[in-house]
């Protein structure tokens, strides 16, 4: 029995304790997830508290199928995209084809931002993607969770999620090839 | 920025894009509301066990005190005439079966609300493991 379940036993026979552990050592993960989903650090931390109230309450239900991590990130995801929907960012992106020749010189726009004005245009990029193309590359980017695990937590197959992470990757530069563009020709 | 970056580019730029770090008290307004929410379910759990308490306890009442209200014969039950009982000026006779149920009621009631098996002490402090 590995350390992890037996804190999960002792947590659910009330040695609260021991859940200092796992808000320890998984609040990071659990933050990045929600903020990648989000967009702002305030919501993310509404959403991460909110996440370990609820892994603490369903904790007697949790049966180690999974890393106690994995089943951790499930409810994060959830939360976050549950407030996400409460609070639309912006219009989302959906069409795939998208910009697909405008990739020429926009490195060269991409170079000429600042630090701050990159950040900016990754984030703001980021928010027009669905919620779920979101969340898979947070899992992916941020997170860095192979993609079996991405898998579990979104309930779906592996080669769904390599399918969905290639399209959500495509958009995502669909976008900030738009943006660069724009950018690039308002200079 | 072109098409066929690599996995790892992105990565990166999406990691210097959010770089806010965990809020240093994350953890200790997670574990405080924890404790709070458990503290609020010890609450809810005294008072459920409290008003099962009183249930049991008004039951107990009305199943012993059945027979006084009921007329029951207490003569019968002790094995008198009601002549005899009447006139032996035995008090405790009498009322043995008021005495009986005030006492079953006592103990009944001491073995329901018996205050060390309260989850908090005189000071409100938890005596029992959360």
């Amino acid at each position: 029995m590995d350390r992890e379940t037996i804190y999960i036993r002792q947590v659910i026979e009330g040695d609260l304790n021991r859940f200092a552990y796992f808000v320890e050592q998984y609040q990071d993960m659990a933050f990045v997830t929600a903020l990648g989903i989000l967009g702002n650090s305030e919501d993310a931390e509404e959403a991460v508290q909110d996440a370990f109230m609820r892994a603490f309450r369903g904790l007697s239900s949790f049966r180690a199928q999974s890393k106690f991590s994995t089943w951790l990130c499930r409810i994060v995801i959830n939360v976050a995209l549950s407030r996400s929907k409460k609070k639309p960012l912006s219009k989302y992106v959906e069409d795939l084809d998208l910009a697909e020749e405008l990739a020429v010189d926009i490195e060269s726009a991409y170079e000429r931002l600042n630090a701050a004005d990159r950040a900016r245009y990754i984030r703001h990029a980021l928010e027009r993607l669905n919620p779920e193309d979101r969340s898979i590359l947070t899992l992916y980017y941020l997170n860095e969770q192979p993609i079996e695990e991405i898998a579990f937590i979104l309930e779906n197959t592996r080669d769904n999620i390599k399918m969905k992470l290639h399209r959500a990757r495509k958009k995502m530069y669909n976008i900030l090839s738009q943006e660069l563009r724009l950018e690039k020709s308002s200079i | 920025m072109k098409q066929e970056e690599t996995p790892g580019e992105l990565g990166r730029l999406l990691r210097q894009a959010f770089t806010e770090k965990t809020p240093p008290s994350l953890d200790i307004v997670i574990m405080q509301k924890i404790r709070a929410e458990e503290q609020r379910r010890a609450y809810r759990r005294m008072a459920i066990a409290f008003a099962l308490k009183i249930a049991v306890f008004l039951a107990a009442v009305i199943v012993l005190l059945w027979p006084v209200f009921a007329n029951v014969n207490i003569a019968k039950l002790v094995g008198q005439t009601p002549t005899a009982i009447n006139s032996s000026g035995d008090w405790l006779l009498r009322h043995a079966v008021r005495i009986l149920v005030f006492a079953a009621l006592l103990f009944f009631g001491r073995l329901l609300f018996n205050p060390r098996n309260r989850p908090y002490d005189a000071r409100g402090k938890s005596t029992s493991k959360i």
